[in-house]
């Protein structure tokens, strides 16, 4: 902007003098770089370091280093039943490289591209190191290998981590590929972000129809998932839980967990107030009446009722260690017992009643499921963590059983030696692996459980539909049930989920995606957390008496939900957490908060929990200066460098209510209350799909979301390799332009690099009256110069198989007619019979000749000497099919897994736009083609411009698109200046600097202009809006969809004409359609489409039984005397049959109608 | 092992948290009025000794422990604590639940775990010597709290069960069919068979090893008895002269605290 301003004014003198003035336009020379407006510089440093996949990135490395040596050690030690003395133990894991191998080492099969290719996986091997016992000695072995792990693009195990762009280019690989997806068989696989209600956290809610208060919690541990809650029923409250067959009343609960005092119980549940006490004192009576008064009595009643599923072999238990057992390990799972301590968690089931008493009391006090604090996002690591370690048990126990076989034999002639049989099994881990990601269905052991549907194809339509799918979180909730809660907008969504990207339909509001600027967090350790908390103040919960619990003014600190202590000076504990913190002392993703309700602090360091940065404040000033900011825009410091600065902190959704955040800086001049901290920049409520669309903020909201549904299926530019690509298929834009108006999210995430869509210049008025409906003209020329021309590329691939008996497929050459030249359908065929590179391939043209052998089935060993040499084989060409020729792109021969020859052929067809194809703008208004105009009827203004395509101004007024008409203006402001304007959201190019930019070059402010008639050359009644604005080709078109059959195949079962265009199917006269034709009268009509164009069958029918028989005999009545011929459907005659088989004998009576 | 001195709730008051973490000295609102040195005395490296501190909290505190007649012992691997201390039969005292509960409801059993404290637990006092001032830490090694056990009722329990059984035994003899059935399998390969199964529960195994561990008795002294004297005496009074600085400064202290 101001550059501009600088030009216009240099023209003159003066205006040139006045800028040798100490102060220009309130502006002095020496002034400090604005940190309002030069903040969002963060932005793109956040991004470099962060990326907009980094929390798939994060959770894949954190799973690779981390999480697989925690699963090694929590499952360390393989031992055997028959010989005590031998063990195998796991010292060390490592992915994709060896102990001695030098740092930085990766070793990955292929390059990631070649395995898209070949369609293998990419992979890396699992090494461990083991210690285990030969005889009597014990020996270490390192770098076993016990499988292959698929390596998460980008991830710090993949070869592209940290490489340059050329480097890139050697690898065909596109550098702007976000990575954070699989490599399986040869398709990318995403593994979508899941979102889950936290786990190991107190959820209450309330039914107050059915006056029903419970307190839930979802306990997660390595082992186990199960679920407990504390309920109310009839106001007295109870324990529930799965495996315990009824509800334990909750004193009786808290006498098992070693509470036996009632007074204590009291204290523990209500403290010292008199309306929880009242409440909760029923429950005495309870366990008064039931005579339960000691720890061994209780501990005996829950015994008694937990439902034993003991495996046989198992020792059978008495009640009492069944209560035990219950108390100690099923009841909260994720408080582990030691010593016989079961203090924390009586303490946790008092935290329940307590909970749930404070609800009884005062009905405000639930959680709401659908707030985002409440949520945790489950990704790829954790993921991949359940299933391996799921595998590894299973591979141990394999492994074991083996052992065991060998070791109890009692006469051995070697010594054993264990990793002879341990390599048996590990294709186990490698398979398991593979099969879960490309199939999708995670089934996991240990927990019961049977996901389906946990991977994706990664989309590759264009390259914001592959980012789209990279942020999208899916919800675990039922789509088909009609709730509006789980759907709704929740207002901590902001800044962390994107407000506008949803999907329309039964998915919406469950599929989300995420914001611009998140980060999700990873599991940290809680010991270090814990002792710190200690030191700060914070008192040992095991030292706490009862009474003073809860206390006026005590805090109870929770970390990750369990009570580890209190503490009498909240604030200060939190300001000191939060400093440390700061410093870098703590993770940064550690968040800490205070519930004054529950006069709690909540400290989380668990995973999955969605956070942002945000700029600290400090007395209503941010702490970032103009001299932190230049240090950034200079190269010296990144990102990390202002976390550890204190200058940014990360913010949870539970931390964010602690805080007051301000907008913009200048919201914190002379305002009364303190902030804490500012928005890096507000446009980041929005995600990287929102992000494309130009002044969003004056447009009618759901207009930006049918946007981000569309932007994903624009035709564009897919990735700098696009054209070494071999998918199955590609859609890709002859000449892509990246828009006039821009955002800075588009620069952000480089779509202006790899564009979808074209700058057309449109004309808002009505033309023809063949575009109503948002149908759009496109002028004939711009076609012609390539306006919306794309290129669809599909993939063929033909295997050749090899046989058992030693034959093999093969390829043979086209065959030729007697004057030598191809026969038509080999036409395209070159002598090696594959397709020639750029060779037309029409409807019933072959583009691989293959042949199979014909003794392909016969046994290997048969007679296989006798006839060695003269194996015949048999054609079976595959044949192109398709309304339009393609052309043969690119031929690929390769080796894949199985030693099996691979060819992949690519054909292509290049199309232009034609009538109903389907375009979009992006504001959400999508229209099909209703007419192609010459350019010489079309209008053009004084310049002799004539527009790309007109749209009817009809598309204004209903859908409220403001931001539309302001982008053709800053668009046309650009185009005229020379210059790519800004539609950011929030901000952008100003309208009325659009307006000063346009005047000054001649036009109307407005961005009116006067045009002629292409027909009669006089000029228009009206001043018609002009401009560019932004178009996207949709991947619908026409040549996909186009349909029409006379007649054609049929289904076997119902002689029905087959369904779908893909079959050649029939058009359906729908239940709807009849409806119309009977209430029309047509009779005759109704007839003919659903009997005689569909399934009309000639039956013989016996007039004395009523059944069906055939060749004019009855074969019940066994006579040909009544037999009459008629035609019915054949779904008739099906039916009837099928009542017959189910024991009812339809029968049919005749007579004449005239 | 036997002479573990205790020491009582009340009496313990100033449990102090480590005096180097003041994170932020305000100095402009908290001035120092005045320094006290501070002289740790850990007496762990005597293995008789360890303080331990013992909380009772169904107990009120207008309400202390009097008299000498108690009986306190461990299980020291196990953690456990007992102390049983006779039973004040003229107040409260229910005589006619005697004829349920049995003869020899002499005594009250008061036990807890002890937990280990992972240091920054002390006690402390300020002693005035010669007009200087000092404060004396002793680490504390564990706290414990206790808790009533009414064993007399659970013995009740388990004779009449017992009881129960042996009756329901003499009517069904043949109830062990099913346990041969399954002996005939290998348990072990069965139950391991996924490797995802385990015999006995981690605490049940503890339980085990807690009644497989003897009771370890202990000495009973009251506060101003001559050995708790001497003891005290030798915690804080004969408490070396060395004051206890810092070397490491706040910084790295938190350092040491974070690193995981």
């Amino acid at each position: 902007m101001s550059k501009r301003k600088f030009k216009v004014e240099a023209e003159s003198d003066e205006a040139f003098q006045e800028l040798f003035q100490p102060e220009y336009r309130g502006k002095k020379l020496t002034d400090e770089i604005n940190t309002a407006d030069d903040k969002w510089n963060l932005l793109p440093a956040f991004l470099k370091v962060k990326g907009l996949v980094k929390q798939h990135l994060d959770s894949f490395n954190y799973f690779v280093d981390v999480d697989l040596k925690k699963i090694i050690g929590a499952n360390e030690l393989v031992l055997s039943d028959v010989d005590p003395e031998f063990y195998l133990k796991y010292l060390d894991i490592r992915v994709g490289h060896k102990s001695s191998s030098t740092p930085g080492t990766k070793e990955v099969i292929l390059p990631p591209h070649e395995c898209r290719l070949r369609d293998l996986t990419y992979s890396a091997p699992i090494y461990v190191d083991v210690e285990y016992t030969r005889g009597r000695k014990i020996i270490m072995h390192k770098d076993l290998e016990i499988g292959r792990m698929p390596i998460m693009l980008r991830s710090n195990k993949c070869i592209l981590d940290g490489i340059t762009e050329k480097q890139m280019a050697k690898f065909d690989e596109c550098p702007l590929d976000p990575g954070g997806y699989f490599v399986v068989n040869g398709t990318e696989k995403v593994i979508l972000v899941q979102e889950q209600l936290s786990k190991n956290r107190i959820i209450v809610e309330a039914d107050e129809k059915k006056n029903i208060v419970q307190a839930s919690v979802t306990s997660s541990t390595h082992e186990r998932k199960s679920k407990t809650y504390v309920i109310t029923k009839n106001d007295k409250i109870y324990l529930k839980h799965n495996s315990i067959g009824e509800d334990i009343p909750i004193v009786i609960v808290l006498k098992a967990a070693g509470i036996t005092s009632d007074l204590e119980i009291l204290q523990l549940v209500c403290g010292s107030d008199p309306h929880y006490q009242d409440l909760f004192v029923v429950n005495f009576e309870e366990a008064a009446k039931l005579e339960v008064f000691t720890q061994q009595q209780a501990l005996n009643y829950v015994g008694k009722r937990v439902k034993t599923i003991r495996r046989a072999g198992a020792p059978k238990l008495s009640q009492l260690q069944e209560g035990i057992e219950a108390i100690a390990t099923t009841i909260i799972a994720h408080i582990t017992v030691s010593d016989l301590q079961f203090r924390e968690k009586a303490l946790y089931i008092a935290t329940m009643a307590r909970r749930v008493v404070m609800t009884m009391y005062n009905p405000k006090m639930v959680d709401d499921r659908d707030y985002v604090g409440n949520k945790r996002l489950e990704l790829a690591g954790q993921l991949m963590s359940l299933l391996f370690e799921d595998l590894f048990k299973k591979f141990n126990s394999d492994f074991k059983a083996n052992i065991d076989k060998i070791l109890k034999k009692p006469s051995r002639t070697s010594e054993f030696d264990a990793l002879l049989s341990i390599n048996i099994h590990s294709n186990n881990i490698t398979m398991g692996l593979n099969r879960a990601i490309s199939t999708g269905n995670w089934s996991l052991k240990r927990f019961k459980m049977e996901r389906a549907g946990v991977t994706h194809v990664l989309s590759r339509l264009s390259y914001i539909s592959a980012l789209g799918m990279m942020t999208r979180i899916s919800s675990q909730f039922e789509k088909s049930r009609k709730v509006s809660g789980p759907r709704a907008l929740q207002p901590s969504q902001f800044g962390m989920l994107c407000t506008s990207d949803t999907p329309e339909g039964e998915a919406c509001g469950l599929v989300k995606n995420l914001a611009l600027m998140t980060h999700i967090t990873t599991d940290d350790e809680e010991a270090p957390i814990k002792k710190l908390c200690y030191v700060l103040g914070c008192e040992n919960i095991l030292g706490i008496d009862s009474a003073t619990l809860h206390s006026f003014g005590n805090y109870g600190i929770y970390l990750n939900g369990t009570l580890i202590g209190t503490n009498r000076f909240p604030s200060k504990f939190v300001s000191d957490f939060r400093k440390l913190r700061r410093t870098g002392k703590i993770s940064e993703f550690v968040s800490i908060y205070t519930n004054s309700h529950q006069n709690a602090v909540h400290i989380a360091t668990d995973g999955g929990r969605i956070c942002r940065p945000l700029i600290l404040v400090e007395n209503n000033r941010p702490k970032i200066t103009a001299d932190h900011l230049r240090k950034l825009l200079d190269g010296e410091w990144a990102f990390d460098d202002f976390l550890i600065h204190g200058l940014v902190e990360y913010l949870d959704v539970n931390e964010e209510n602690d805080s007051l955040i301000a907008l913009y800086e200048s919201d914190m001049d002379n305002a009364e209350s303190l902030f804490t901290h500012l928005e890096i920049e507000p446009f980041t409520v929005l995600g990287a799909v929102a992000g494309l669309i130009p002044y969003p903020h004056h447009n009618q909201s759901p207009r930006n979301t049918y946007q981000c549904a569309m932007g994903k299926q624009a035709i564009g530019a897919i990735a700098y390799n696009q054209f070494r690509r071999i998918d199955t298929l590609l859609y890709f834009m002859v000449y892509p332009q990246q828009p006039m108006v821009k955002t800075k999210t588009i620069e952000l995430i480089d779509y202006d690099k790899l564009p979808a869509g074209q700058n057309a210049t449109v004309a808002v008025m009505s033309y023809s009256g063949y575009d109503i409906e948002d149908a759009l003209v496109l002028n004939k020329a711009s076609i012609d110069r390539g306006f919306g021309r794309c290129q669809v590329v599909r993939k063929n691939t033909i295997q050749l198989k090899r046989y058992p008996n030693h034959t093999k497929d093969v390829v043979s050459g086209m065959r030729v007619d007697e004057d030598g030249k191809a026969i038509f359908p080999h036409q395209a065929l070159g002598p090696d019979g594959l397709g020639e590179i750029g060779a037309r391939v029409e409807n019933g043209q072959v583009y691989v000749n293959k042949c199979v052998p014909t003794n392909a089935g016969e046994s290997v060993l048969g007679h296989n000497e006798q006839s060695p040499s003269a194996e015949s084989h048999r054609e079976t060409p595959a044949y192109y099919k398709g309304p339009e020729p393609s052309y043969v792109d690119q031929v690929m021969m390769s080796v894949s897994d199985n030693d099996q020859a691979l060819i992949k052929v690519l054909l292509r067809q290049t199309r232009r736009p034609e009538l109903g194809d389907k375009f979009s703008s992006r504001h959400g208004q999508k229209g099909v083609c209703g007419i192609i105009v010459q350019q010489e009827d079309l209008p053009f203004n004084d310049n002799g411009i004539s527009p790309d395509i007109i749209m009817n101004p009809h598309g204004f007024p209903s859908r409220m698109t403001v931001g539309k008409m302001i982008e053709l203006i800053s668009g046309k402001a650009g185009v005229l200046n020379g210059s790519l304007e800004y539609g950011t959201c929030f901000g952008g190019s100003k309208l009325e600097d659009m307006s000063k930019i346009l005047v000054e070059k001649g036009f109307s402010y407005s961005g009116k202009d006067m045009l002629y008639s292409g027909i009669t050359g006089e000029c228009l009644q009206a001043y018609i809006f002009f401009g560019p604005i932004y178009y996207q080709k949709l991947k619908h078109m026409v040549l996909d969809k186009m349909h029409a059959r006379a007649r054609g195949p049929r289904a076997v079962l119902t002689r029905q004409p087959t369904e779908g265009r893909s079959r050649d199917g029939g058009l359906r006269l729908g239940e709807m359609e009849r409806d119309c034709v009977i209430a029309y009268g047509a009779s005759q009509l109704l007839l003919e489409r659903l009997m005689i164009s569909s399934d009309a069958f000639e039956v013989d029918i016996c007039n004395k039984c009523g059944l069906m028989g055939y060749n004019s005999w009855c074969t019940t009545c066994k006579s040909s005397e009544n037999i009459i011929r008629m035609t019915i459907p054949y779904a008739a005659k099906l039916l009837f049959q099928e009542l017959l088989s189910m024991n009812i004998a339809p029968r049919l009576k005749l007579g004449d109608i005239f | 092992m036997s002479n573990q001195l205790f020491i009582e709730e009340d009496e313990d008051t100033n449990i102090v948290a480590d005096p180097e973490i003041n994170i932020s000295p305000d100095h402009e609102e908290d001035p120092i009025i005045e320094s006290i040195p501070i002289v740790l005395n850990d007496i762990s490296s005597d293995q008789n000794n360890k303080f331990q501190v013992i909380q009772y909290p169904g107990r009120q505190k207008n309400r202390p422990l009097q008299g000498n007649f108690y009986k306190a012992s461990v299980k020291t691997v196990t953690n456990f604590l007992e102390v049983k201390m006779p039973l004040d039969t003229t107040k409260f005292f229910n005589g006619h639940k005697i004829d349920d509960w049995g003869e020899d409801i002499g005594e009250q059993t008061l036990n807890g775990v002890l937990n280990k404290t992972e240091g920054g637990l002390y006690a402390a006092k300020i002693i005035k010597q010669d007009g200087h001032k000092k404060i004396v830490l002793v680490p504390i090694d564990s706290t414990a709290q206790l808790r009533a056990s009414f064993k007399y009722i659970d013995d009740v329990d388990a004779n009449n069960q017992a009881q129960r059984k042996a009756e329901a035994t003499d009517t069904t003899k043949s109830t062990n069919i099913q346990i041969l059935q399954t002996a005939s399998k290998s348990g072990a390969q069965i139950t391991h068979g996924d490797g995802f199964g385990n015999a006995l529960g981690e605490s049940l195994k503890h339980i085990k090893k807690f009644e497989e561990e003897e009771w370890a008795g202990l000495k009973w002294e009251s506060a101003d008895g001559t050995m708790a004297t001497s003891i005290r005496q030798e915690a804080f009074l004969n408490a070396p002269d060395s004051e206890l600085i810092t070397e490491s400064d706040l910084m790295s202290y938190v350092d040491d605290l974070t690193r995981s």
